[in-house]
Order: structure tokens, then sequence, then C-alpha cells
């Protein structure tokens, strides 16, 4: 493929690059940004993928890079790591299918916890079945939730996010990140003890985690 | 330990990342982008921003920068394709949208719900020192550095309309998958023609290596007049992915409604009809935003004019509906 794509990509583009020097560098050098697709692209992908299915997954998550890269001149030089704000754009394009998100987190309740991932090989019917209880109460519990106070809750619960980079990925001070937590806490635990679902217990996930 | 939020960090919902196959398609799309970019070095580039700004992002509104200033680029507002429209003048939160009548506050107002949640106010064009267009409430005052466009101005609807149909030729309408760049000459050229662009060009970049399957991209250039189509990697996307159905829903419209011997004329509520069914048919009800271009002077039911579609995906897929007399339908229709 002889594109002129190519042409400059390796004075532009380092390995030892942080994400804010590539995009930066791909001011001048549109080919740069091409690091911080490889760098994230999976990432984003996987976030977008728990929240709305593997399907809107693979539309949305080109298009967080279409939308980032014409947006690169906005990019807060001095935040080294790109990703809080490659998820805060995937979040903004989550906003617009809302609805497809709640299905979603009902729809895995249903399956009771089969999607989910378990940390620990070991004791990994018990997780299974744990995880299962756990699912009939957490699917229902995350879909009431507030729009915006779950943006926070999967940031932090699914992505890892400290909450500084959710504030920074939500364009919202840190004190309403915080508040956005307390609230969601206090909704999802009196949530996910409002009905007593069937075949298992959140009390025996708790005991195992004890343990 | 009962704190919810621990519980749902131990039970994240499985997600295995995306399929090669996926990773190839998007990062096509973005090179196409960067290629296009790389052209285009001339141009000013965006202001970079050293601090972040301390005024309050309104949340939940839109997709669109987080605080932060935008520059809108373009050397002449009249042959540019897309414009910016923001609630508020220091553009603090902004939408660029793609350009669909011709008339900004037309292609604004259609957007301002579903992009900010409100109704739009009364607005107000300005043409920023860039040569982009930019929308905001009118009397809230002018962006910085902008100027009010004259009342009327209207961008040049031929580009607008060639951009929509070559914008996603490699994905697009009546391509059921992409067209290498030999083809897609043919079809710039009758566009080019059909659209009354006399004095443009079609510039051809990039080579096909011998058994690598190529799409071409189209940029539009109007200030040099000209078409350029590069090869870019032909996108493989999984049996799952959209890209099916947004390939079946624009074959769907353009067999129905834009050329080949089963296209018919069709006036406005049967044309609707057509792309309801055909989002429903291909499960895209959700994901279909239909955008109308008619000029001024048509009549209120279209009469004496057929409907005509381009599709473009991005996320979404946008169908632009433009309006043709009944002789350029036939004319286009058996090309």
């Amino acid at each position: 493929m002889n594109l002129t794509v190519g042409a400059g990509m390796s004075e532009v583009m380092s390995s030892d690059q942080t994400d804010a020097e590539a995009i930066a560098g791909s001011l001048d050098h549109p080919e740069a940004f091409a690091l911080v697709f490889e760098a994230h692209f999976a990432a984003v992908h996987r976030y977008l993928e728990r929240r709305v299915g593997r399907e809107s997954a693979d539309n949305l998550a080109a298009e967080v890079f279409r939308i980032a890269f014409q947006r690169r001149g906005t990019y807060v030089p001095d935040h080294p790591n790109a990703r809080p704000w490659l998820f805060g754009i995937a979040t903004n394009l989550v906003m617009k299918d809302r609805r497809r998100e709640r299905r979603r987190l009902r729809a895995m309740a249903r399956i009771e916890g089969r999607t989910t991932e378990t940390g620990d090989p070991l004791g990994r019917i018990e997780e299974v079945m744990d995880a299962r209880g756990v699912w009939l109460r957490l699917g229902p519990a995350l879909a009431a939730l507030d729009d915006r106070d779950r943006d926070v809750v999967v940031l932090v619960a699914w992505e890892g996010l400290s909450y500084e980079a959710v504030a920074s990925a939500l364009a919202i001070p840190l004190g309403t990140v915080r508040s956005r937590l307390h609230r969601a806490r206090r909704q999802l635990r009196a949530l996910m003890h409002a009905e007593k679902p069937e075949p298992l217990t959140l009390e025996r996930q708790e005991r195992g985690d004890a343990s | 330990m009962n704190d919810p939020i621990d519980i749902l960090s131990r039970h994240r919902p499985a997600a295995p990342g995306p399929d090669p196959l996926v990773v190839e398609a998007a990062r096509g799309e973005l090179l196409g982008l960067i290629e296009a970019a790389g052209a285009e070095r001339h141009a000013p580039t965006p202001k970079r921003r050293t601090r972040r700004r301390l005024v309050p992002v309104v949340i939940g509104v839109l997709v669109a920068t987080t605080g932060a200033a935008y520059q809108v680029f373009h050397s002449d507002p009249e042959t540019s394709t897309s414009l910016a429209c923001s609630p508020t003048p220091d553009l603090d939160d902004i939408a660029v949208i793609p350009s669909a009548s011709g008339d900004p506050l037309v292609d604004c107002r259609a957007a301002w719900l579903d992009t900010f949640g409100v109704p739009a106010p009364e607005l107000s064009a300005y043409v920023n020192d860039k040569g982009g267009i930019v929308v905001v409430p009118a009397g809230s005052g002018a962006p910085a550095g902008a100027t009010p466009l004259p009342d009327g101005f209207r961008q040049d609807a031929a580009i607008v309309q060639l951009t929509h149909e070559l914008g996603d030729m490699w994905r697009g309408i009546g391509e059921a998958a992409c067209r290498d760049v030999e083809g897609s000459e043919t079809i710039a050229r009758r566009q080019l023609a059909r659209l009354g662009l006399a004095g443009w060009e079609v510039v051809m970049r990039g080579a096909k290596p011998d058994g690598v399957r190529e799409c071409a991209l189209a940029r539009i250039d109007p200030d040099r007049r000209r078409v350029v189509l590069s090869s870019m990697p032909a996108p493989h996307p999984p049996p799952s992915s959209p890209f099916h159905r947004f390939v079946a829903f624009s074959r769907t419209l353009s067999e129905a409604m834009v050329e080949g011997p089963d296209a018919r004329c069709l006036g406005d509520g049967e044309a609707h009809e057509v792309i309801r069914q055909a989002a429903a048919s291909a499960q895209l009800e959700d994901m279909i935003i239909v955008r109308a271009s008619y000029p001024e002077d048509r009549a209120p039911d279209g009469k004496g004019t057929c409907v005509r579609a381009a599709v473009n995906v991005g996320g979404s897929g946008f169908v632009y509906l433009e309006s043709v007399t009944v002789e350029a339908f036939e004319q286009h229709r058996l090309a």
C-alpha cells in the first residue's frame, strides 16, 4: 500500500512517547496519532463492550478514535495518559444509547452472571455460582442508577480509573466524582437488598470474599 | 465486605476485546483521516489548550468537546461542508455537524435537540477567523474573532451534496462493500457532472499491490476544486458487525430510490417509508438519522421532483435526502 500516510512517520512515532506527546506531535504530523490508537483501541473496545455489548462496541470504538483524532487539538497536554480522555469520549457515545445499556444490564441479570469475569481460577465453580446470585441483583440495580452516577461507577469499578482520572474523563470536578459515587453506593446497597432473588444470596458472595 | 463498588469490580462483565478484523477496519478508517489531514498540513493547525478551563461543563448533553475551546477551520465558508453549533459563544460545548441544507441556521436547528437535549433557540451564524462557520444562540454575542454571516448566506449546495455522495463511497449507498480507486473515478466524475461542478478534477493516490483488496476513500478539496481518491485497506468486519447491516440498508435504499432498473421516483412520504422499512429490515431503527437538503423554491409537497438519498455511516447512519427533477432522476437512474 503506497500511501502518503507513511511519510515522516518514523521521525514522529516513538514507543517512548507519552500519549500527550504523541497527540501534540500529531498536530503537525497526524500519523503520530496512530500510536494512541494502537495503545488504547482494545481497552476502549472492552469498555464499550461491557456497557453496550460487543456488536455496538465494534462500531462505537472506531467512532471514539475518529472523534478523538478530530479533537486532538483540544487535548490537555498535562495528562500524559490519554485513556481517561478516550473513555470520556466513549462515555459520551454511550450517552446516546442509554436504553440499550439498561436493556443489556437487565439481560445480564437474566442470564445470571454467565458473562462476568472471575478473577481467581481456584474455587471457580463457587465463584460462578456466586456471580449468578450477585448479578441477579447487580444488573437491575445498576440499570436503575442515574445515568451520570452509573458512568462514574463503571469507570471506577470496571475500568479501574482513579477518581482523578474519572474527573478528567467526564470533565467534572473531583468532588462531583466523590458525591456521585457516594450516592450510587447508597442506592446500590438499597437496590441490591430490596428483593431476595431466588437461588443465591449476596451474603454468600460476601462470606466467600472474607475467607 | 459489602461495598457494592467492590462487588462490581469483582464481577465486571466479560469483554474479550475486539476481533482483529474489527481492529483492522477501525485502523483503516483512522488512517483515512490521517491521510486526509496530512494532505491538509498547509492549513492552520488547531490551537493547543494548555490549561483546563475552570468553567463548569454541562454534563449529559452531547458528544462534544469537554470544556474546550474549539476551532473550526475552513478557508472559505461558502465551500465548507460542515459547521459548528454551540449553546454558548465561548464554545465550551460544541458539536461539529455535517452540512445538509446549506443553510447553517436550518442545519443547526435540525440537530439541536438531539445534540444538546433542548429545543433550539433563535440562532445566529458567524464565520470565525479561519473561515469556519459557527452557530450560537441569537443575542448571546459573537464567538471570539468571529463576524456575522450575511443574511441569506448559503453554503454551496452542490459541494455539500458531493460530500454526501462521495464521503462514504467505500461503504456507501450502492456500494455493497467498496470499490477500488479506478472504479471510484467513474463514480466521482459522474457525480461531478450531475451536480454541475465543471472544472473540477479527480486525482488518484495510492497503488494497489498485487493481491491486496483495496477501497477508495474520497476527500473533497473545494479550494483546489478536486476530488482526491486514496487507496485504503478494505474493511473486514466480522459477521456480527453492524457494518453488514448498514451495507444491506444502503443497498436497499439504492435499489429502491436511487439507481438501477427498480429505482422509482418517490415523493416525500414514500421516501420516508422506504427508509423506515429498510432500517427496520436491517434492525437499524435506532441508528438512522435523516437530514433533508431540499432547495428553497421546491414545492411544499415536492411535486414534480424525486427524493434522492445518500448514506454516510459514522456511528449512526446518516441519510441525506436531496430533491431532483424527474428528468435528472431518470438520467442518473439509468446511467
